[in-house]
């Protein structure tokens, strides 16, 4: 296994009675890139991305993070290897603060027995961290917002900031523009563009312009096979690919 | 070994009377354990399919069982028909049922838990204290049905009371009737799909409400018509609903939520070792432990065996013996 | 910090509490302390359960239990200092520095044992598998034929001391309770700002997500679960005291309700909610039947509870906020 290989994915199935929602998959993830994830509707892309973060267990194959098999690791064992996500569906605490939703997440990482029945509020150790986070995803305003009061836009962003909190060395985000308006989805390309080679990040997005724009390298999902891997490039000239997925889409738009 | 414990305690017998004896108290204590069982069955059917259906916690299920009772008890008595008054219980409890149905449950669906909690607990206040009003505090006993007052033996020297034994055959064929119902039937399939698609069943055409009322009544009736069993064999009072709804509520946690086959299993299983806990868990304390120390010790492991063995079901199996998966 | 109306309302309620003893006297109606005492108890005991069902989301059905094993710790103390006999090889004891300490380490005890099983489940598990095993250690209470059983145990010495505190007089718990009441208030207000009760707060509204986060929610759940025995155990301890009597009643199902609905009815996930609630739930109880007596309705006097129960449905139905809510005029922004 090459040294700059992240995570490696092997043989992976995940099985809802008869349908294959996840079917022999093979992946490998390497250090620093963006690894774009791409397929349509109901590919398996979340269910994937569950298996990956430990929400969900696969019936057979392997995951390998680091090299160190992970198959069986639980979700929390996994955040603290290094493993962060976000949600296709926003996932965050709605009566917090933007300001304490961030901070719970950096208090998370940095959980020690005695600092946990220190005061929350005003604790710069985790209020500074999470400062700087949301002004990264470009939230510095709204730090004292409700979060439930916030845009869905704001929301993903947040979500953003609460993943990257983890200061994670793999970064698992499952559609973070997915119902923004072009203006947020300009805000969040810039902020993933800014990640690349800092962390490691496997995106899955529908926004074609973004996908082609952001990632290194780009894997091919249908009925839960991954069909083809390579540069943009590739994949724009992959005739497969053309046929199952981008032909469809063309039509579609 | 419990035949052993039993020989210290009777040392004059002779050894084989003894041990028959022991034999015979063995296997009615089995069969007193299943008929437990079976009023727990009955009760927790109920309680499974509207929690696993509805996604309903209903405190006030009990009070259904209360009302199946005492309705039993008091149509009996005036009529001196035991079955007259085992049809107004299962009557008066679907009736009671369908009215908490549509006045407060249809409201609580879409609540969290904690609102069903705590309404149905503020039913149970009410439908105790209307009990009191209607019937006062001294618990009614009622006569066994003449017809079912005798005793048959089951095993040579063994007799069992006729009408326990027709409690036990009723519960299991209430039982397989439920399999059948909900495995087999049209009512059944509507209902598992509503369980898990309320909106595809109400674009097939079937009034969600309605069926929903109907169900509530259904289970329901199952705790009123356990009520109405139970009648002759325990004092009728009001809170007798609480302490069959707590065990219910064990019946229902080692069986999984919402499984029916499950509820059967769980309450059997808490029917025989409550009952035969307090029936020799003493005697076999006595083999080890000086008497005053073995009874003391025997009443309380006694009284906590169900819920041992439901703590050790759910060590092992968090969601009860029967999880349901979705869609089944 | 409660604002406007609310910021009144709880500062006539202290200054209330602080005299009550003394209007009490002066209004002729002395017998009225040891009421206050117990509403002070509950209080006491609703605060606690309001750390699971408020904070953490933690429906919890069994809270009585805890308070059953506090006050039949200092029960069991008594009687053995009266009888002169020892326990587990220890001597029986009057002193509440002793046995209150004890009180709360037992009830923690149970609630770490109780709380290690119960809290593998959660949802609807969770609520009828707390009740169910509040209920066996309302069996197991019954069962214990030494310490009365059924019946109950009278504590023949009276209530306990206090170091220097004499707590058989009234005016003298009135102020231990209320002292304690006060002192646990500050420790939530503490608790629930800190690190730890700022995860807790995640883990109800998101525990899906704080999981992701590599959060170890069984710890903390157990954790305040441990802590919220205790602090029911402490309410148990001085409901012993109380009474000088303690029963299986304590631990009755139905008060694991009503305490919950003090939580609920009073605003939960508030400091001072519960504290409302049990106040407002307790002189419903009490004065509700003088009311319908006062109004000359025999029958309802007697059975007041056909009207408490759809009092409380309704309350329930249609206030979802809690006394607190109301009084607090909007919500939290
Ligand atoms: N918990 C589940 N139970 C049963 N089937 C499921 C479950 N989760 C997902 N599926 C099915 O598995 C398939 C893959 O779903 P998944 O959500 O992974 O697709 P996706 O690629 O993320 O789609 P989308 O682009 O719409 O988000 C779908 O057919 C879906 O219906
Ligand atoms: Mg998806």
């Amino acid at each position: 296994m090459s040294a700059d290989l992240l995570l490696a994915v092997d043989g992976l199935e995940k099985r809802f009675g008869a349908l294959k929602a996840t079917d022999g998959l093979d992946l490998e993830v390497r250090t620093g890139e963006i690894h774009a994830l791409i397929g349509p509707n109901g590919a398996g892309k979340s269910t994937l991305m569950k298996q990956l973060s430990g929400e969900m267990k696969p019936d057979a194959g392997r995951i390998l993070f680091r090299g160190a098999d992970i198959t069986y690791a639980t979700a929390p064992r996994r955040a603290r290897l290094g493993i962060a996500r976000s949600y296709q569906i926003t996932s965050i605490f709605p009566d917090y603060t933007v300001l304490e939703n961030v901070a719970t997440a950096v208090q998370m990482r940095m959980t020690g027995g005695a600092g946990i029945l220190r005061r929350a509020k005003g604790d710069a150790d985790i209020e500074e961290p999470a400062l700087k986070l949301i002004e990264r995803v470009g939230l510095s305003g709204a730090h004292d917002r409700l979060a439930s009061a916030l845009a869905h836009g704001q929301q993903r962003q947040l979500e953003c900031a609460m993943a990257l909190a983890l200061e994670p060395s793999l970064l698992l985000l499952d559609e973070p523009m997915a119902g923004m308006g072009p203006q947020e989805s300009a805000i969040m390309v810039e902020l993933l563009r800014g990640l690349r080679g800092q962390v490691t990040t496997l995106l899955v997005e529908h926004d074609m312009d973004a996908v082609f724009s952001l990632a290194d390298r780009i894997t091919v999902l249908v009925y839960g096979k991954a069909i083809a891997t390579g540069s943009p490039d590739e994949i724009r000239n992959n005739p497969a690919v053309r046929e199952a997925y981008l032909g469809e889409e063309a039509d579609a738009s | 070994m419990l035949t052993g414990g039993m020989a210290l305690h009777k040392p004059s017998r002779s050894q084989a009377g003894k041990n028959s004896r022991i034999m015979l108290l063995f296997i009615e204590q089995i069969l007193n354990g299943l008929q437990l069982g079976v009023f727990l069955f009955l009760v927790s059917a109920g309680l499974t399919l509207i929690f696993g259906i509805m996604g309903v916690i209903n405190l006030a299920h009990g009070s259904l069982y209360m009302i199946g009772a005492y309705t039993c008890a008091t149509v009996s008595m005036a009529s001196g028909s035991y079955w007259l008054g085992f049809l107004a219980a299962g009557l008066a409890a679907a009736l009671a049922g369908a009215l908490m149905e549509v006045i407060l449950m249809r409201r609580l669906y879409r609540r969290d838990h904690l609102d069903q909690v705590l309404v149905t607990f503020g039913l149970i206040l009410f439908v105790n204290e209307a009990v009191t009003m209607i019937w006062g505090r001294t618990p009614l006993f009622m006569d066994l049905p003449q017809s079912l007052s005798g005793s048959v033996e089951i095993v040579p020297g063994a007799p069992y009371p006729v009408y326990r034994l027709g409690v036990i055959l009723a519960g299991l064929a209430g039982a397989v009737g439920l399999w059948f119902l909900i495995s087999k039937t049209r009512i059944g399939m509507l209902i598992r799909a509503g369980s898990t698609n309320r909106e595809m069943v109400s674009a097939l055409g079937v009034d969600i409400d309605r069926l929903y009322t109907l169900l509530f009544a259904a289970g329901a009736v199952l705790a009123g018509l356990a009520g109405a069993f139970a009648g002759p064999l325990v004092s009728v009072q009001v809170g007798m609903g609480e302490s069959i709804l707590i065990l219910a509520f064990v019946v229902v946690v080692i069986g999984g939520i919402g499984s029916v086959r499950g509820a059967l299993v769980g309450a059997i299983l808490v029917g025989l070792v409550d009952t035969l806990g307090r029936a020799f868990l003493r005697d076999f304390l006595g083999l080890f432990l000086p008497p005053a120390e073995a009874a003391g010790m025997g009443a309380a492991l006694s009284s906590m065996g169900i819920y041992i063995v439901m703590a050790l079901i759910l060590v092992i199996r968090p969601k009860g013996l029967f999880p349901v998966v979705a869609g089944r | 910090m409660p604002d406007g109306f609310l910021r009144i309302v709880t500062l006539a309620l202290v200054v209330l509490a602080l005299f009550f003893p003394l209007l009490a006297e002066a209004g002729g109606s002395a017998y009225l302390v040891p009421s206050a005492s117990r509403i002070l108890i509950y209080a006491l005991a609703a605060v606690s359960l309001n750390l699971l069902v408020g904070y953490t989301g933690l429906v919890s059905l069994g809270h009585a239990a805890y308070l059953g094993v506090g006050a039949y710790v200092v029960g069991i103390l008594s009687f053995h200092a009266v009888e002169g006999s020892t326990i587990f090889g220890l001597p029986g004891t009057v002193e509440g520095l002793v046995s209150i300490p004890l009180a709360i380490l037992f009830s923690a005890l149970v609630a770490l044992v109780l709380g290690a099983l119960c809290l593998r489940t959660s949802g609807i598990y969770f609520i009828m598998i707390t009740l169910a095993f509040a209920q066996m250690m309302f069996f197991i209470t019954v069962s214990l034929e030494r310490y009365g059983g059924d019946d109950g145990l009278f504590m023949y010495a009276g209530p306990n001391r206090l170091g220097p505190l004499d707590l058989s007089s009234e005016w003298t718990f009135f102020y231990v309770c209320l002292a304690v009441l006060f002192a646990f208030l500050l420790f939530c207000r503490y608790l629930v700002g800190t690190r730890f009760g700022r995860a807790l707060g995640a883990i109800r509204q998101n525990e899906a997500r704080m999981i992701t986060l590599g959060c170890n929610v069984y710890r903390y759940k157990l954790a305040i679960f441990v802590i919220a025995g205790a602090g029911a155990g402490l309410a148990g301890a001085l409901l012993a005291n109380q009474a000088s009597y303690v029963s299986p009643d304590v631990l009755h199902w139905t008060r694991s309700g009503e305490l919950l609905f003090m939580v609920i009815l009073g605003g939960s996930g508030t400091l001072l909610g519960p504290v409302f609630g049990a106040v407002a739930f307790l002189l419903l109880e009490e004065y509700l039947p003088v009311l319908f007596d006062a109004a000359g309705l025999e029958l309802l006097k007697e059975h007041w509870r056909i009207v408490f129960g759809p009092l409380l449905i309704i309350v329930m139905l249609f206030n979802r906020r809690g006394l607190y809510g109301l009084l607090a005029g909007r919500p939290r922004q």
